[in-house]
């Protein structure tokens, strides 16, 4: 495990498009960010922004119409856009994994979990059978999987929600990746279990000293795991900071406005001050900034130059042309 | 909210049950079972006010929800919604107390019918009840005249009149979801049940509509119950707060007490749960442990026991009966005395 903030997964200026009637659609426009060893940066937004399609892109696992039009991905130094598929296998489950939203369907139901966790291991690992299978009931138990010797002869549908999430889990962590790619992964679950969940991540995080891509448009759940924070909206990142910048001195009038809006438990309002209109298609998007059209503070500039990242401070940036005017 | 308004009783439950027959796979095969979804509700909910349901999956949420919308007949106990008593109505005897109920369904996608425009969406109601209304409603419900009263309530939900020609798939999830609401609104009822009506939409889009549903209570007096698993959601819209727990109300209470003196443990830790937005790269903690347990074999005595760490032997053996806390807060707890300093449970998590 190589030392704390020391980079991980570098991307630089990235953008993906999707191919439909000989048409090229750009999704995600010029994105850069940077994971650091052992830290959490959260990618946060609403439907459509672009995360997931983004940490989709991380794995080289866009869907058939998809394409990295531009930019670059690098793990370790090591380049990632435009590897074979060969040698993304490799890197796939072993360097970097992932876990889904909906574990149901992420699992495969004709195999027994045990056997499930033990695959990557006798993939990358070259182990044995029976050495995978003793390994993966120690992942079980790490995952907090009560009777792990007898829950890994289950099939996932003898599961609950939670205890399925804690199986992918396992899974992705098998083979000590150094990162995890987490995209909503309590989303379907009940309150209490993503409190279990997301306790669970913490104390795995400490253990193996992932660093963790946490893709959510939660910002309570992003609270409690991000080091660091991007928000993404109609396939931008328009703020960029520490947990700290963005959630106690947003300075993009979308992040205030996306903060304010969310309903708060510590909080009273009357009514909730909400963002009119919706997030444009990637079809709708308009000239210039691609949030003007809701936005309050929207000049004439807004809606023809598209505003670039403005450094605020060593960790903070956001494109917004009204930031640093005063 | 003021009580005097509150003297209205729009839904009176009493004893409220329904079983669902199932198979069980056992090793001798299939077994036919009763699993209770829904045990001894009794609630009252008075006109104009919003009563929210909470608790996780499974806990029978929607199953009440869905008898107080007179969806299902309750397998016992007595139901009694805008004062007419429906316990053992057949449906035809039904049919003219389904206008005072209306619900709204957690997905746009798939609760409007794709074949009809929102037109035909929008009248149906009216030529199912062509007789509601008193004499001037009758003469005005002609073609024209729904087509009007259709155009009315798009305009309610933030719609226009134009976009009544148009199909469901032309709409985005927030706009569908303020055209079931329209639909809802049709028989002008006195009671709607919302199941999750904001879950399925984005945080930017969800405050939209649960600003609208604010502004529709005001405008038509509208009494709601709000089914949710989302405290904060709830925190936002509810007068009163039900917390479900395997199929019972265990802790019932005004939304400042719910929030500020949650008795019964499973409030504690569900308050504990939620997240808030505050940069605090930790762990929660002191988080409830384990999964709720099958209705399909319920624990004896308190179904909350295998989970709490203030169980004792009364709760293994006693199911605990509601106890008054104040006249507006009751709990279903043996050990209800025991106050967490609540002003904790949501700081506990910031500190």
């Amino acid at each position: 495990m190589s030392d704390k903030n020391l980079p991980v997964l570098e991307v630089e200026n990235l953008s993906i498009g999707f191919e439909s009637d000989n048409q090229l659609v750009s999704v995600v426009e010029d994105i850069s960010f940077t994971l650091n060893s052992g830290e959490t940066l959260a990618l946060v937004g609403e439907s459509g922004c672009g995360k997931s399609l983004t940490a989709l892109a991380m794995l080289q696992l866009l869907p058939a119409f998809g394409k990295i039009l531009s930019g670059s991905i690098k793990l370790h130094g090591k380049e990632l856009v435009g590897m074979s598929d060969r040698s993304m296998q490799a890197i796939r489950g072993n360097n970097i994994s992932m876990i889904f939203q909906e574990p149901m369907s992420a699992l495969n139901p004709v195999f027994t979990i045990g056997q499930q966790v033990a695959e990557p291991l006798i993939l990358h690992k070259n182990m044995s059978k029976a050495a995978a299978f003793k390994r993966a009931i120690e992942m079980l138990e790490a995952v907090g999987i009560p009777d792990p010797i007898s829950r890994a002869n289950n099939y996932p549908h003898q599961l609950s929600g939670g205890m399925r999430q804690r199986v992918m889990i396992a899974i992705a962590l098998a083979c000590e990746p150094d990162i995890l790619i987490a995209d909503e992964p309590t989303t379907a679950l009940d309150v209490t279990i993503q409190a279990q969940i997301l306790d669970l991540m913490h104390d795995l995080q400490e253990k193996f000293g992932t660093s963790i891509l946490f893709i959510s448009h939660d910002f309570g759940v992003v609270s409690r795991m991000a080091d660091e924070i991007a928000v993404m909206y109609a396939g931008r990142v328009i703020e960029e900071g520490s947990a700290q910048d963005i959630l106690v001195e947003p300075q993009h009038p979308y992040t205030t406005a996306l903060l304010n809006t969310t309903p708060r438990i510590d909080v009273s309002v009357d009514r909730l001050p909400a963002i009119p209109g919706r997030v444009p298609t990637p079809a709708e998007r308009p000239e210039g900034c691609f949030f003007a059209p809701r936005c309050k503070l929207a000049s004439s500039l807004c809606s023809t130059e598209q505003p670039l990242p403005t450094k605020l401070s060593r960790s903070h940036s956001a494109a917004c042309h009204e930031v640093g005017n005063g | 909210m003021d009580n005097n308004h509150l003297s209205k009783t729009i839904v009176e439950a009493k004893n409220l049950t329904k079983t669902f027959a199932i198979k069980v796979a056992t090793e001798k095969g299939w077994e036919k079972k009763a699993v209770a979804a829904v045990t001894d509700v009794n609630l009252t909910i008075h006109a104009g006010e919003t009563l929210a349901l909470v608790g996780e999956s499974g806990c029978g949420k929607t199953t009440l929800g869905r008898m107080l919308a007179l969806f299902y007949q309750p397998s016992s106990g007595q139901l009694s919604i805008h004062g007419n008593s429906v316990t053992g109505l057949k449906n035809r005897q039904l049919k003219p107390l389904r206008q005072h109920v209306q619900m709204i369904f957690q997905d746009p996608m798939s609760s409007l019918n794709p074949r009809h425009t929102v037109e035909g969406i929008l009248t149906e109601p009216m030529k199912i009840f062509p007789e509601l209304g008193g004499a001037e409603a009758k003469r005005q419900n002609t073609p024209a005249g729904r087509f009007e009263k259709a155009a009315k309530l798009m305009d309610a939900v933030g719609l226009s009149k134009a976009d009544l020609a148009k199909y469901p798939h032309e709409f985005s999830g927030g706009q569908r979801q303020r055209i079931t609401i329209a639909r809802a609104l049709v028989l002008n009822p006195a009671f709607i049940v919302a199941d999750e009506p904001v879950s399925a939409l984005d945080v930017s889009v969800q405050s939209q509509i649960l600003n609208l549903m604010k502004d529709l209570r005001e405008e038509f007096n509208l009494t709601y119950l709000f089914i949710s698993h989302d405290l904060a959601v709830v925190h936002h819209l509810a007068d009163r707060i039900a917390v479900m727990y395997l199929g019972r109300i265990v802790e019932i209470a005004d939304r400042n007490s719910l929030f500020a003196d949650a008795r019964h443990p499973y409030t504690q830790s569900l308050l504990r749960s939620v997240p808030t937005v505050t940069p605090n790269k930790s762990k929660i903690g002191q988080i409830l442990q384990g999964d709720p347990p099958s209705p399909i074999n319920p624990p004896n005595g308190c179904a909350f026991h295998p989970r709490c760490d203030r169980a004792t032997d009364i709760c293994r053996e006693q199911l605990p009966d509601m106890q008054k806390v104040s006249d507006t807060h009751f709990a279903a707890c043996h050990h209800h005395e025991h106050r967490v300093n609540t002003d904790s449970l949501h700081t506990m998590a910031d500190t």
